[in-house]
C-alpha cells in the first residue's frame, strides 16, 4: 500500500483512536484455525491456509447446504502482534472501494475494533487476529452472527502470554 | 504400417521466432513436449501450442515430428499434411525417423491476428515423386495465436514445471476467443475489457454487499478461482471489485501480448452516476456516492496522459457526465485526462471529486497469478 493511501485510510477511519489499542493487554493468539467453527447449516467448500513471514492467512468459502446462491467468504489473518493486526485491518480497508464502510461501535460489535457495511460485510480485529466475513453469493446473508461466532472462537482460543 | 509417434511444437524453449511459445495448462499442470504423443492424444485439447505473431513475423515456422514404420521395406518416403505441413523426405533407421523438422504452410501466426483453432491434420506419404499420396495418420491440435510474447505477470523463463507464471492455456482458452480477430494490442485489450464487463451479472457482479472489496486480487491474482468461476464453478464467489476487474483485464490481455498494468487512482472522490459491472441501474456505485480508491487496467506509465481500460463500470459518455440522460460508455483505450478534458477522470468523478481522483502511478503493478 502506498504511503498516500495509508495516510488517507488512517484519516478516513480515524486510526489514531484504535490502532495499537485493545487486544486485552499483549495477548497473542497462535495456531488459529476455523476447524472448531460451528456454523449450523453451513458447509465448508474450501479452506486454504498460507503462511507468510509474519502472517498466516486462512481463506475459506462456505455455502448454506447445497446451495450455491448463499455463500460466505471468511478470511482470517493471524498476525505477529496487535499492532500488526491493526495494520492488516487497514490493508483490508484499503481493498474496499466503498466510501460507506463505517466503524461498528455498538455493544454487539465483534472484536476490539470492527468495521462493517450494513449487515453484509464485517471486518474486525481481535488481539492479533483479523477476520473478514463477506457475502460471496447472490442471495445475501446477514454476517453479524457469523462474525460474532468467529469472535467467540478467538476469545476462547488458548492463550499465549507475551 | 507407418505412424506418427510424436510432434513437438515448442522444440526450442529459448525462442518464439520459429516455433511455439513456452506454455503450461494452469498453476498445477505443465504441458509436456512433445505436445502430441501417439495413443495419448486424441482430442485437440490434448495437444496445445501457442504462437506469437510479432516474433514469428516473416519467419518460417516449423515443428519436429517423429515417425515409425513396421514395414522393413520402407526406408525412404515423403511425408506431408496437405495445406498445413510442407512435404519433405524422411529416412527410417530401424523403423524410426527420430525427430525430423517440418515447415508449416501458412502457420497460424501468419494470420496476423488473435485466435484459437482446433485443427485436424491428415498425414500422407508417398514412396516416390509422382506416386500418389496415401493417408496414414490423423492428429488433432489446439493452436493459439497471440500478438506478441506474453508480458508480465507471464514469463517465458525459466521453462520449468516450477514456473507457474508461464502462460496458461486455461487463460488463453478465454483470452484468445474474447479477442479473436484483434490485430493490435489496443484492439485486443478493448475486446478483453468488453468481454469481462459482459460477464455481469450472471458470472460476476460488483461487490455492493462487501463494500467493493477484492475477492480475486487481494495480494496475488487468484486466477485459478476465476477460471473456475468462468467455467461455471463457485470460484471465489460472484462478487468482484475494481481491482479484480483491472487484474483480470490486464492479465488476460497481457497473455495476448498486451502491455497493461494494474494501477490505482485516489484517494476518496465523489462519483458521477455509473453502471457497475452486473448492474443495469445508473447510480453512484451502489449508492455510496464516493470511492475510497479505484483501480483500472492502464497503459504506459499510468499517468493522466495514458489510456485506461475499465471493465468494472460504464460511465456516462455524453457531453455532460454529471447529469442524466446517460449514454453508457465502457472505458477502453480512453485517456485518463485532467479535470475539464471530458476524458476518463471527468466521466468517473464529479467536478468536486476530480481533484482527489489522481493517477497513483506508484501503485502500478502486475499481480502474480496463482
Amino acid at each position: 500500500m502506498s504511503v498516500e493511501q495509508r495516510r488517507f485510510l488512517e484519516k478516513r477511519y480515524d486510526a489514531g483512536k484504535w490502532r495499537g489499542r485493545g487486544g486485552q493487554g499483549r495477548r497473542v493468539l497462535e495456531g488459529v484455525s476455523l476447524d472448531r467453527l460451528e456454523m449450523r447449516g453451513w458447509t465448508l467448500v474450501r479452506s486454504q491456509r498460507a503462511e507468510h513471514a509474519d502472517t498466516t492467512t486462512i481463506r475459506s468459502l462456505w455455502r448454506r447446504g447445497e446451495s450455491t446462491s448463499e455463500v460466505l467468504a471468511v478470511d482470517v489473518f493471524e498476525c505477529a502482534s496487535v499492532k500488526a493486526a491493526h495494520t492488516q485491518l487497514l490493508d483490508a480497508l484499503g481493498n474496499m472501494q466503498s466510501g460507506a464502510v463505517e466503524r461498528l461501535t455498538d455493544k454487539h460489535a465483534p472484536g476490539d475494533v470492527a468495521f462493517g457495511l450494513d449487515d453484509t460485510m464485517v471486518l474486525f480485529a481481535r488481539a492479533n487476529v483479523v477476520a473478514l466475513v463477506r457475502n460471496a453469493g447472490p442471495t445475501l446473508v446477514p454476517v453479524g452472527t457469523v462474525a460474532r461466532k468467529i469472535d467467540a472462537l478467538l476469545v476462547h482460543w488458548p492463550k499465549h502470554e507475551k | 504400417m507407418i505412424a506418427v509417434e510424436a510432434i513437438k511444437f515448442n522444440y526450442d524453449a529459448n525462442a518464439a521466432t520459429h516455433d511455439a511459445l513456452n506454455i503450461r495448462e494452469n498453476a498445477t499442470r505443465m504441458i509436456a513436449v512433445p505436445e502430441w504423443r501417439r495413443f495419448v492424444c486424441v482430442n485437440p485439447e490434448d495437444s496445445r501450442a501457442a504462437y506469437a505473431v510479432g516474433p514469428a513475423h516473416g519467419n518460417p515456422i516449423s515443428i519436429q515430428v517423429s515417425m515409425s514404420s513396421t514395414d522393413p521395406s520402407v526406408a525412404f518416403i515423403e511425408v506431408r499434411v496437405k495445406d498445413h505441413v510442407k512435404a519433405r523426405p524422411v529416412n527410417f533407421v530401424n523403423g524410426q525417423t527420430g525427430f525430423v523438422t517440418f515447415e508449416l504452410i501458412d502457420p497460424p501466426s501468419a494470420r496476423g491476428h488473435v485466435g484459437v483453432w482446433d485443427v485436424d491434420w491428415q498425414w500422407e506419404y508417398r514412396t516416390a515423386p509422382h506416386r500418389s499420396w496415401h493417408h496414414f495418420a490423423t492428429t488433432r491440435h489446439r493452436l493459439y495465436v497471440v500478438l506478441d510474447v506474453p508480458d508480465d505477470p507471464w514469463k517465458q523463463a525459466p521453462y520449468t514445471a516450477g514456473n507457474t507464471q508461464l502462460p496458461w492455456t486455461d487463460v488463453l482458452d478465454y483470452a484468445c476467443r474474447w479477442a479473436e480477430g484483434a490485430t493490435s494490442r489496443d484492439m485486443a485489450a478493448a475486446l478483453v475489457t468488453q468481454h469481462v464487463y459482459a460477464l455481469g451479472p450472471s458470472v460476476v457482479t460488483y461487490d455492493c454487499p462487501g463494500g467493493g472489496s477484492s475477492h480475486y486480487s487481494w495480494g496475488a491474482f487468484d486466477c485459478t478461482a476465476f477460471v473456475d468461476r468462468l467455467r461455471g464453478g463457485i470460484g471465489n464467489g460472484v462478487y468482484v471489485n475494481c481491482s479484480d476487474c483491472a487484474t483480470i483485464v490486464s492479465t488476460f490481455a497481457n497473455a495476448l501480448g498486451c502491455r497493461l498494468w494494474q494501477s490505482k487512482m485516489g484517494w476518496g472522490f465523489a462519483l458521477n452516476e455509473l453502471l457497475a459491472i452486473g448492474s443495469s441501474v445508473w447510480q453512484t456505485a451502489c449508492g455510496w456516492g464516493a470511492f475510497s480508491y479505484h483501480e483500472v487496467a492502464w497503459e504506459g506509465a499510468c499517468t493522466a496522459s495514458d489510456d485506461v481500460y475499465d471493465a468494472c463500470l460504464r460511465v456516462d459518455g455524453d457531453s455532460d457526465p454529471t447529469t442524466a440522460p446517460h449514454v453508457p460508455l465502457l472505458p477502453q483505450d480512453l485517456r485518463f485526462g485532467n479535470p475539464g478534458d471530458l476524458l476518463y477522470r471527468d466521466r468517473l468523478a464529479t467536478p468536486a471529486g476530480r481533484p482527489n481522483c489522481n493517477p497513483q502511478p506508484g501503485t502500478r503493478q502486475r499481480r502474480t497469478v496463482v
